[in-house]
């Protein structure tokens, strides 16, 4: 019985060694898409606070409240934005000459 | 406790709203706050009253303070531009985007004012200030939309709260925090539009109407009632103003028609009447005549809120 008990802890490590090296790895990548998936999700947030730039009927006083918070963001959400040249930032273009 | 007046134009909100609340403030400390976008609180008072509480010095024998305000959205609009700007200028950024230009666009378009409006009403309605509240509303379509806004706004605010959580669940499997000033501004938002909507529900809250026994302002109070009604805002009573006299032999054709659509308020509305307000000789204007005017006041249903 004894003899089982340690047969299977030490499994159990080694079984552990593996995992943490599986992690290891795999955490590299899961954190690059992790942080595509971010990026990518708060694009569509930041279109959905600008709505009213697109004609979707937000109310803008959500959009004044937001803007402070958001301002900082702005820049690069239109680099990142116009660089991917989606349907969405076509309509951007159309609509808001000055943007 | 909490007053707010509401009624077609012209009835004579203002006025009763104004002496309401020097009645109130006999006994108690009392704000009187103007919403309507045009403010006539001034003339009333025959000060000027501005976007900042003033304090209305009474006669000796009012143990309350009179208090009054008028909302203005225009006022903070600049403000919040001036801080908007000024964030922008901090960052020191280089983004050629007229922000200015982008505020004025959006604080111009339909709504934006209203629910400004309604922001500056909702931090009011909800402090938790132990005076008593009198409110002196915009003529009844733009109150009812000030109200029935907040329905829309709140779903709208539901959408955007739930794409900034989705963003937030990632993030936090990122870095392991879940703070965020974007999320924490949204259910503020939310949190301050639903609790007006919870607050013009409770007892302690008075949705007052105000008409006159005439056609045009008993017909648009039968539609607004149906319409609270239809969004479960109760209406806790009605003030018919300015009847006429008995005694008024030139205006008889006139006395004839008040007489029946007095008798029609009567009969379909008994027991909302809080109180029924004859007509006034002179304009009540300035503290000399409001003062005997708030006794009419005080003679009626109203008078209970004193005591």
């Amino acid at each position: 019985m004894k003899h089982i008990k340690k047969t299977d802890s030490v499994l159990r490590r080694a079984m552990n060694n593996v995992s943490g090296f599986w992690r290891a790895s795999a955490s590299e990548t899961l954190y690059r898409h992790l942080k595509k998936d971010i990026r990518k999700k708060e694009d569509l947030f930041l279109a959905l606070c600008f709505g009213d730039l697109l004609g979707l009927p937000i109310p803008t006083y959500i959009t004044l409240k937001l803007l402070p918070h958001l301002i900082s963001e702005l820049p690069d959400w239109r680099r990142r934005f116009s660089r991917k040249r989606s349907k969405l930032w076509e309509a951007f273009e159309e609509f808001n000459k000055e943007f | 406790m909490k007053f707010l007046f509401g009624g077609k134009g012209g009835v004579g909100k203002t006025t009763i709203s104004a002496t309401f609340a020097l009645m109130l403030a006999k006994t108690r400390p009392t704000l009187l706050v103007s919403s309507d976008p045009a403010h006539s609180l001034a003339d009333i008072f025959g000060q000027p009253i501005g976007s900042s509480e003033k304090k209305i010095t009474l006669p000796a024998q009012f143990k309350g303070e009179l208090r009054v305000l008028e909302l203005d959205v225009q006022k903070s609009l600049e403000r919040y531009k001036e801080t908007t700007r000024q964030k922008l200028a901090n960052l020191n950024i280089n983004f050629d985007f007229d922000f200015d230009k982008y505020i004025d666009k959006l604080s111009a378009t339909p709504g934006a004012y209203e629910n400004a409006l309604f922001d500056q009403f909702a931090d009011l309605l909800l402090s938790d200030r132990d005076d008593r509240l009198v409110f002196d509303t915009a003529p009844t379509g733009e109150t009812l939309h000030l109200i029935q806004s907040a329905d829309l706004i709140d779903q709208w605010i539901e959408i955007i709260i739930s794409a900034r959580e989705g963003v937030l669940k990632l993030k936090k499997l990122y870095n392991g925090s879940a703070d965020d000033a974007i999320i924490d501004e949204l259910r503020e938002m939310k949190s301050k539009f639903q609790g007006v909507a919870k607050m013009l529900r409770q007892p302690q809250t008075h949705l007052i109407f105000v008409l006159t026994p005439e056609k045009l302002a008993v017909e648009e109070t039968r539609r607004s009632l149906e319409t609270l009604q239809k969004s479960r805002f109760p209406v806790r009573g009605l003030i018919v103003n300015r009847i006429l006299p008995e005694d008024v032999s030139a205006a008889t054709p006139f006395l004839k028609h008040q007489k029946k659509y007095l008798q029609a308020i009567r009969q379909k509305w008994q027991n909302l009447i809080l109180g029924e307000i004859p007509w006034w000789r002179d304009e009540p204007e300035g503290l000399s005549q409001l003062i005997p005017f708030a006794e009419n006041l005080r003679r009626t249903k109203l008078g209970n809120f004193v005591k």
